[in-house]
């Protein structure tokens, strides 16, 4: 054969390789149960406040970065492997994330789809709901981090973005509070933290920190106190995973508990990171739960995502809402944000509890008074 | 030189303020290679593609720059609208003139059909014009549909792209079309890429072929390598070399880019209340 003959055959080979790769990608949509999914992202409302946390708290805003980690790789393991010993998640991903990522956390935010790659293709939709409301909490602390805005103009800021946020109603958690019986009431409810106690406590400990830090942010009166309250605070975090799980809060934190100065000043912003800390909690119950078939998680993933969205769904009062955290007792969700004691708040109830064994106990015995300074 | 250059914009944009989202798992055309995912820009994002730089090196020692700045806008859910400046830079060698110029006005819509599930790979479809704009532009309007498509394994995201030009076959300025180096009748090529997620960093391989836009040329192999990473939330970097494996001008190429992403406020509606 000629050489040009060869060439003209080897350039054939690679075009039929090519196309087959193609196709092989392309496979999959020629089975019967494909998954259509048009859900997209959306960019930050721009504003002179963007990345204003970031400037201004660096610290505090890098272990964001690394709390997006540890929810990717929580429900990338739980859903590749649903029945692997608990020491994958409560030894091994528990020490890298405590011991080097929180150390050392990322310098940028994440793009969680490269490390939860199995988890953002079951539920992309699930996955945007997250994202969408990690943006809200990214820039209300924006709004009070940049020291240029006076305080009603920070008012009318968060509200903007709140109207931002609920421009997505196929994204946005409901600014309705939802009864804790949606989060622990399901078939599948408690799997998780009884399962895993030190992640679900680790997982607790950023949503407290995660809302907490409002309240570092709004009692703060000046640049100074801010930056020591927000210093306070995250150290408290870190203060929590010594001797975990112990130490680590033993219920889901409550904004209206944990940051009631937040939670008085924005209550729709409160109850929409409430209702998606306890959709968090759901879907890590939905994947450890054996209860849940692997073909029968994204549906309910997506039904609990529905009910966390709609304003029908087991809604309560705000007063009811507001009333949850002293019922419950503070104390048993790592305590108030600003203003603490030096040793860590009392729990009242053992881990794995549930809000509704909080309840009983504490209509059983009077409940200790939460801490104060 | 191309060293030279690389250096010198890291350390510009070593000294920009910082300021966003992870835009280095979303690869762009040429950015660093050539085969890209079927994701456009966000909706009401705006990229703006500073000084990608493109340089070939062809047997002999022609080389030929590209400088393609480009603005991309999420215009709407899963939709972008990209406007691109080529410019190219031809030194072609011992007694032969040098070229330089605008190569045309690029415009092109990308629409994203779905988002990767389980069982579908992510679709988008995406269409092509070049205005015959400035002194090495082709000498009439031609047009282009690319199909793309994403599909993620757990080591890595394989992405397919099959352009097919759509029209006449336009005339292009200088020699066989050596300043649109790019130019094709049609395309087909494969990427594989990692990401390295803590260190915001995408590796990424690429092999393609093309039919050139020249009358009689062969169908030319190409490979390539690159790496995109996340300077900053707002600012994304590349760098790519390639090498062209056949054809009469094998030549290999460097390129390197920073993309910012941002957006104006006055093209954000949010509602009253």
């Amino acid at each position: 054969m000629s050489a040009s003959g060869r060439t003209v055959l080897g350039m054939r080979r690679g075009a039929a390789c090519l196309a087959l790769v193609t196709i092989g990608l392309a496979v999959p949509m020629l089975t019967a149960r494909a998954q259509w999914s048009t859900v997209h992202e959306q960019f930050y409302l721009p504003a002179s406040h963007n990345w204003a946390f970031r400037d201004r708290y660096p610290s505090a805003d890098r272990m964001f970065n690394a709390f997006d980690y540890g929810h990717a790789i929580l429900y990338e393991e739980l859903l590749r492997h649903p029945g692997a010993p608990p020491d994958r998640l409560e030894r091994v991903q528990y020490g890298f994330i405590t011991g080097r990522l929180l150390v050392s956390p990322p310098r940028v935010p994440l793009a969680e789809a490269a490390i939860e790659v199995d988890y953002a293709r079951l539920v992309p939709e699930a996955k945007a709901m997250f994202d969408w409301a990690h943006l809200l909490h990214r820039q209300i602390y924006d709004v009070w981090a940049d020291d240029r805005i006076p305080a009603d103009g920070k008012d009318a800021r968060v509200a903007e973005l709140l109207r931002y946020y609920k421009s997505r109603p196929d994204l946005a958690f409901s600014s309705s509070p939802k009864s804790m019986d949606l989060m622990e009431g399901a078939q599948y409810s408690l799997a998780f933290r009884r399962r895993y106690p030190k992640f679900n406590g680790l997982i607790w400990g950023y949503h407290w920190l995660q809302v907490g830090l409002y309240d570092a942010l709004l009692a703060g009166l000046s640049p100074d106190e801010r930056q020591a309250n927000v210093t306070a605070a995250v150290a408290r975090f870190w203060q929590m995973l010594d001797g975990a799980p112990e130490r680590m809060p033993r219920l889901m934190p409550m904004t209206a508990a944990v940051a009631p100065r937040f939670a008085a000043r924005y209550p729709e912003a409160a109850i929409i990171f409430d209702n998606l800390h306890s959709m968090h909690d759901v879907v890590s119950d939905i994947l450890a739960s054996a209860d849940v078939p692997p073909a029968r998680k994204r549906a309910e993933i997506l039904l609990a995502a529905r009910r966390y969205r709609d304003d029908s769904t087991q809604v309560i009062s705000r007063e009811e809402w507001r009333g949850m955290g002293d019922m419950v007792g503070v104390n048993n969700m790592g305590g108030v944000a600003v203003g603490f004691l030096p040793a860590l708040p009392v729990p009242t109830v053992p881990v794995g509890s549930t809000h509704a064994e909080a309840m009983e106990r504490a209509m059983s015995q009077p409940a200790p008074r939460p801490e104060s300074p | 030189m191309a060293l030279a250059l690389i250096l010198s914009a890291a350390v510009l944009f070593a000294t920009c303020p910082l300021g966003a989202q992870t835009d280095y798992f979303n690869t762009d055309r040429g950015r660093p290679v050539r085969i890209e995912d079927a994701y456009p820009a966000e909706w009401h994002a705006l990229e703006l593609k500073l000084a990608p730089l493109r340089l070939d090196r062809a047997p002999g020692g022609a080389y030929t720059w590209g400088v393609e700045p480009e603005v991309a806008f999420g215009v709407l859910p899963r939709t972008q609208v990209e406007l691109g400046a080529p410019v190219s830079y031809a030194d072609r060698g011992a007694g032969l003139a040098r070229r330089a110029g605008l190569t045309g006005l690029d415009l092109s819509v990308m629409h994203n059909f779905n988002t990767e599930t389980l069982t579908l790979p992510a679709l988008a479809l995406r269409a092509d014009v070049l205005a015959p704009v400035g002194g090495l532009a082709p000498d009439r309007t031609s047009g282009s549909f690319t199909a793309l498509l994403t599909r993620t394994f757990r080591p890595a995201r394989l992405h397919a792209n099959a352009e097919f030009a759509v029209g006449p076959r336009p005339a292009v300025a200088g020699s066989s079309g050596a300043d649109q180096p790019e130019a094709s009748r049609w395309l087909a090529g494969i990427a594989a890429d990692r990401a390295f997620p803590l260190r915001a960093v995408l590796v990424t391989l690429e092999g393609y072929a093309r039919q050139p836009v020249a009358a009689g040329a062969d169908v030319e192999w190409n490979v390539g390598a690159g790496v995109r990473a996340q300077w900053s939330p707002r600012v994304t970097v590349d760098a790519g070399a390639g090498r062209r494996l056949t054809g009469p001008a094998q030549s290999w190429f460097v390129t390197f880019g920073t993309a910012y992403a941002f957006s104006i406020r006055a093209l954000v509606p949010v509602p009253a209340r």
